[in-house]
């Protein structure tokens, strides 16, 4: 299916696999411990989705890390 | 129709308290069904009493539809709520596609009627289209 970059947002740069690997978490534990889906995990490692700001900083917490610190903000990326 | 959003272990509340109420939601049909079908003549019947007894096996289909919103605005898991959205919207659009290209074949195209009754009918199998456009666009992004 065709892609429509002038439609679709840009997806925000994540680095919840790094963080995840560092921890020895499988991504269906953080989707526990999130309570979500491992799809949902997935889909936000990949870049498929970008989460809401709840969400977010859920994820950013369960790290104990600034949101910041878990995603790239746009303005930011090189 | 059961939900499909769930994964072998995540079970969102909103799609077991929805499967729960779609049994319920299908059996009311087919009790409303056979039972206005054979406890009331209703050939013999006329005016609104008619009308309302025609209608009442429509009623469990209304819910289904108020089961599925009512699903979608409940679950937790936000990105599966998505896929869902994603899903039933593709489901109307080739629903609507589908009953315009046909009712322009039935007014010039001399195509036989479609009662308006499968007009559910096909948007509940056009989730299945939309479930598999969901398979290729997650495919395509990862």
């Amino acid at each position: 299916m065709r892609q429509h970059a002038d439609r679709a947002p840009k997806v925000v740069i994540n680095h919840l696999r790094a963080l995840r690997a560092a921890r020895g978490w499988s991504q269906q534990h953080l989707a526990d411990l999130l309570e979500v889906s491992r799809q949902s995990v997935n889909a936000i490692e990949t870049g498929r989705y970008d989460p809401s700001l709840p969400l977010a900083f859920k994820l950013a917490e369960l790290f104990d890390l600034a949101i910041e610190d878990v995603f790239v903000s746009p303005s930011k990326e090189q | 129709m059961t939900s499909d959003v769930a994964n072998t272990r995540y079970r969102d509340p909103a799609t077991k308290r929805y499967n729960r109420r779609m049994i319920g939601a299908m059996l009311s049909y087919i009790v409303l069904l056979i039972g206005v079908q054979r406890a009331f003549d209703l050939d013999a019947m006329h005016g609104p009493a008619r009308w309302v007894l025609a209608a009442l096996p429509g009623l469990p289909i209304a819910a289904v539809f108020w089961l599925i919103g009512d699903m979608i605005l409940d679950m937790r898991d936000e990105y599966l709520r998505l896929l869902e959205v994603r899903k039933a919207l593709i489901a109307t659009g080739v629903t609507m596609t589908l009953v315009s290209i046909l009712g322009f074949l039935e007014m010039l195209g001399g195509a036989p009627h479609l009662p308006l009754f499968y007009v559910p009918v096909l948007w509940f199998g056009s989730l299945g289209i939309g479930q598999c456009a969901n398979m290729l666009i997650e495919r395509q992004r990862s």
